[in-house]
């Protein structure tokens, strides 16, 4: 019997109807049966190359007057930078970012970095991989070694890569945990034939072990991927490029049913030695249209999240592997530098900035990075203290010895308001609710439109659809027997285009 | 641009490293791609004379601050600034007289001098103008690391990345002297490599997981694919459909992901397994599957089928259904089945005839290769065969 069944089983017995000591029971029913799963979820964003974090988050006022003498040509007009808070402006092609940030749905860190930060691709990938420090190898991946990447059910790995690479984050000493996967839409079941024989050929039966063990997890978990990412939904325009398409298939994978902790992307493109703006133009280019894309597409997921009511179970972390330095090359770039900013995303991050840059009026060394201040390890354990509910004591004995928790979590309140579009005029209400049996859904339209309505359980798994066409403008009324559903929270969800409302109740 | 550079690869592979070095840093495809044409004394560009210490002197591990126990960022930068001034012209020409070339611009390039670290025994380089660049690469040559660095990659690529024997330990040491003795000359040291016993070793088979290029290239030999010498457009019909399919398993083949090449060459710890996920894996499959039932669809909308006779040659064929089954696990995989899996795949072949009227088709087929009768039986027992054979995990290894 795998996990989730055990657990839906359980939820129907009466014992679970009274509360807190039922859902203690569960707490600790989860705990023994499957990994770290708590429902939630994280998506991983690495900025591969080294992120340029100076002309991401740009200091404003004095500092940005002594930026001006060490890297003039790269800096955005002042006019132009989009408002951040008193200190910094965003680059003006984050609008995604900034209207994250605003809604409080974006926190920033400056300074994220390690002691003596390698300024090689792939040792300082390898490190924020392994959560390492500079001069150590660790054979496992972060998200192995902090048990994220073990099954929490017989039909979901507990890390899905979207790029079809290995991910040296999910890294065991033989191979790599989870699946990743090159479309997870398609499926293709793969035929095990003669294996050979191994007797008295240890290579060869290392290599072939390790092939038959990434054939059974391909087998094991591509079909449930698959029929998740068919069976999910994602209602917002997503710009059109492969990063976005990424994000938009975690959505659909997340509401589909799929309970992977960890979702593992990245966006390729950063390492800008040269020409990384237009000369002249610090506001196009190559850099700028990577920005775009990054903003752009974590908007539109953030956006996705909460129209499917999934933004209390998703966080997103964005990083990098290395900064880039501080003074421009003649090459109109900048080289390999030390710290850079780190970006976590959702509806339950607490926003606002955290950190500051130093003053790099007295800069001598021309090849210096940022400065760190915070070391990323932070950020991953406090991710893992405050999103899965790891007790730092074992984040410490883990994963990083001097762990200390950064204030980066809070309610999940945040909702990125829509911009530009027009305000969806209809209310939703629910009769009776609490409800047993059955239940009503009342609809006033005040125009006439085409919409879906659905019901979706508290893990934002949709339960059923309820209906999908034409209305009215005026009251319709729904009659929804509830009798199959577990007691719990349901949200009941009505969609218009790009627009939705929502309303809950409670199935005692 | 990339043509040259494809033809420069091609014809030096097999010689001087040292000159390939030379050839490549000032070739207008990487100045161009790895930032070189843009490096100039008054803000040097670190891009390619990372890569280059990366590829000669190899990146050890992390000792201290900035340092890799073989080179240091101060190398990076001394190397970036010692590589200052060159230049690209023509670069987007389609007049056949101007082709793309590099040239070197004397007042773009540092004139200081170049200290290096004490890792690379604390050397200097003085101001050579564009001689500059064949002092940083006799310097980068001239310690131990650089001949254990190439030696070792040839050895993970054609005998096992995994190097944990004091034996393979001792072999990469002799292969690394004589890197040195013959002065970079790839040729003597491939020769030596592929001559010795060692490589030879029953170890050694099956250790390494092929490209999705050597797969998709293996796959369609194996079912009697081949390009017609006669028709050059029939040709490259051929061999887009092979790169097409490559690329479906996500190995387009000039543009690897990396500076550095493919992760499976020069990514550790697990080199060529990173060719292999579930999603790769899947996208293997796919190809068998499609080449299996569909054969290959030109785009003039010829399609040809798998010819399973072409691997073995008729006039061969044992009529012991287990010996055939043998001749085809030779052809296929590098290691060889085991008693139990050798009787599967024989009951698979005989389907539901009797191993007598197998040995008599067999026969038959001596007397009258092309009888249309015998001819298809043979290819629907060849093709549940090769259906069964060619979806082992071993497929993938060479």
């Amino acid at each position: 019997m795998n996990r989730r069944r055990f657990i839906q089983g359980l939820a129907g017995l009466p014992l679970v109807l009274d509360g807190s000591p039922a859902a203690w029971a569960l707490q600790q029913l989860e705990a023994l049966v499957g990994g770290r799963s708590n429902g939630r979820v994280l998506v991983l964003v690495e900025l591969r190359g080294g992120l340029d974090g100076l002309s991401t988050v740009v200091p404003t006022g004095d500092a940005y007057n002594e930026l001006v003498t060490l890297r003039g040509s790269l800096l955005p007009a002042v006019g132009e930078l989009l408002p951040l808070n008193d200190m910094y402006g965003w680059h003006p092609a984050l609008e995604g970012f900034q209207r994250l940030y605003d809604a409080g749905a974006l926190s920033v860190l400056q300074g994220v970095g390690y002691p003596n930060v390698v300024r090689s691709h792939k040792r300082g990938s390898e490190i924020y991989a392994t959560a390492a420090s500079a001069t150590e190898t660790r054979q496992s991946g972060w998200l192995t070694q902090a048990s994220l990447t073990a099954s929490p059910s017989s039909s979901s790995p507990g890390a899905v890569v979207l790029d079809g690479t290995p991910a040296q984050a999910t890294q065991t000493p033989t191979g790599f945990d989870g699946v990743a996967l090159l479309d997870p839409s398609t499926h293709t079941p793969i035929p095990i034939g003669p294996g050979g024989d191994a007797v008295g050929r240890q290579r060869f039966a290392e290599e072939l072990d390790f092939l038959q063990h990434t054939i059974s997890d391909s087998n094991q978990f591509g079909a449930s991927v698959a029929a998740a990412a068919n069976q999910g939904d994602s209602s917002v325009d997503y710009p059109d490029e492969p990063f976005a398409a990424q994000l938009r298939s975690v959505a659909r994978l997340i509401s589909g049913g799929l309970e992977s902790s960890v979702y593992l992307t990245h966006l390729d493109g950063f390492d800008t030695h040269a020409a990384q703006h237009e000369a002249g133009h610090p506001s196009e280019g190559k850099l700028p249209q990577l920005l775009e894309q990054l903003g752009g597409a974590l908007l539109a997921f953030q956006r996705d999240l909460e129209l499917l009511q999934l933004q209390e179970r998703v966080i997103t972390l964005v990083y990098t592997p290395f900064g880039r330095q501080v003074s421009a090359n003649a090459s109109g770039g900048t080289d390999h530098g030390a710290g850079a900013p780190a970006f976590l995303i959702g509806s339950c991050v607490a926003g606002g900035m955290l950190g500051d840059l130093p003053d790099f009026s007295a800069l001598s060394d021309p090849t210096a990075g940022v400065p760190v201040e915070v070391d990323y390890r932070n950020l991953y354990g406090t991710i893992l203290e405050d999103w899965f509910e790891v007790p730092s004591s074992e984040i410490r004995a883990q994963l990083y010895q001097e762990y200390e928790r950064l204030t980066m979590l809070g309610a999940c309140d945040a909702i990125v308001p829509t911009i530009g579009a027009a305000t969806l005029d209809a209310e939703l209400r629910c009769a009776p609710n609490p409800f047993t049996k059955h239940t009503t859904l009342s609809i006033s339209l005040a125009r006439a439109l085409d919409i879906q309505v659905s019901v979706f359980d508290a893990h934002g798994r949709m339960v059923e659809e309820v209906f999908r066409g034409g209305l009215s403008a005026k009251q319709h009324s729904f009659h929804i027997d509830t009798s199959r559903y577990p007691a719990g929270v349901y949200t009941f969800r009505l969609v218009a285009g790009r627009e939705a409302v929502s309303t809950r109740a409670v199935r005692s | 641009m990339f043509f040259r550079y494809l033809r420069l690869l091609e014809g030096s592979a097999l010689e001087s490293f040292r000159r390939l070095l030379v050839a490549v840093t000032i070739e207008p495809q990487t100045l161009v791609s790895l930032d070189g044409d843009s490096n100039s004394a008054d803000g040097p560009n670190e891009r390619y004379a990372r890569a280059l210490l990366d590829y000669t002197v190899g990146r050890g591990p992390v000792a201290g601050p900035g340092d890799f126990s073989s080179y240091t960022e101060q190398d990076v930068l001394a190397a970036a600034r010692s590589l200052t001034g060159w230049r690209v012209r023509h670069q987007e020409s389609t007049d056949p007289t101007q082709q793309p070339e590099a040239f070197f611009v004397a007042a773009e390039h540092d004139t200081r001098t170049k200290q290096f670290s004490a890792r690379l025994s604390g050397a200097t380089l003085t101001n050579q103008g564009e001689q500059e660049l064949l002092a940083l690469i006799d310097l980068l040559l001239s310690g131990p690391n650089s001949a254990q660095h190439l030696a070792k990659a040839l050895y993970r690529y054609f005998v096992d990345y995994n190097i944990d024997t004091a034996d393979q330990t001792a072999r990469i040491e002799e292969l690394a002297m004589l890197v040195q003795q013959s002065n970079y000359e790839i040729t003597p040291v491939l020769r030596c490599l592929l001559g010795s016993a060692h490589f030879f070793e029953e170890r050694y088979r099956g250790v390494l997981i092929k490209s999705p290029w050597e797969h998709t290239v293996d796959i369609h030999t194996q079912l009697g694919f081949t390009p017609r010498v006669d028709e050059l457009s029939a040709n490259y019909a051929y061999y887009r459909w092979l790169i097409s399919r490559a690329a479906q398993q996500h190995q387009e083949l000039t543009s690897p992901p990396i500076a550095t090449g493919w992760p499976a060459y020069s990514c550790a710890p697990f080199y060529h397994r990173n060719w292999a996920t579930a999603g790769t894996l899947q996208a293997r499959t796919r190809l068998v599957n499609s080449v299996l039932g569909n054969g290959v669809a030109y785009p003039d909308g010829t399609v040809v089928h798998a010819d399973f006779t072409a691997t073995l040659g008729a006039s061969v064929l044992p009529t012991n259904p287990q010996d055939y089954v043998e001749q085809w696990a030779i052809q296929l995989y590098p290691v060889p089945l085991t008693e139990a899996e050798l009787a599967a795949a024989t009951a698979i072949l005989l389907g539901d005839q009797s191993p007598a009227t197998w040995s008599a088709l067999i026969a038959n087929l001596r007397l009258d290769p092309t009888d249309p009768t015998l001819t298809l039986s043979l290819e629907a027992a060849n093709a549940r065969l090769l259906a069964h054979l060619l979806h082992s995990p071993q497929i993938h290894l060479k």
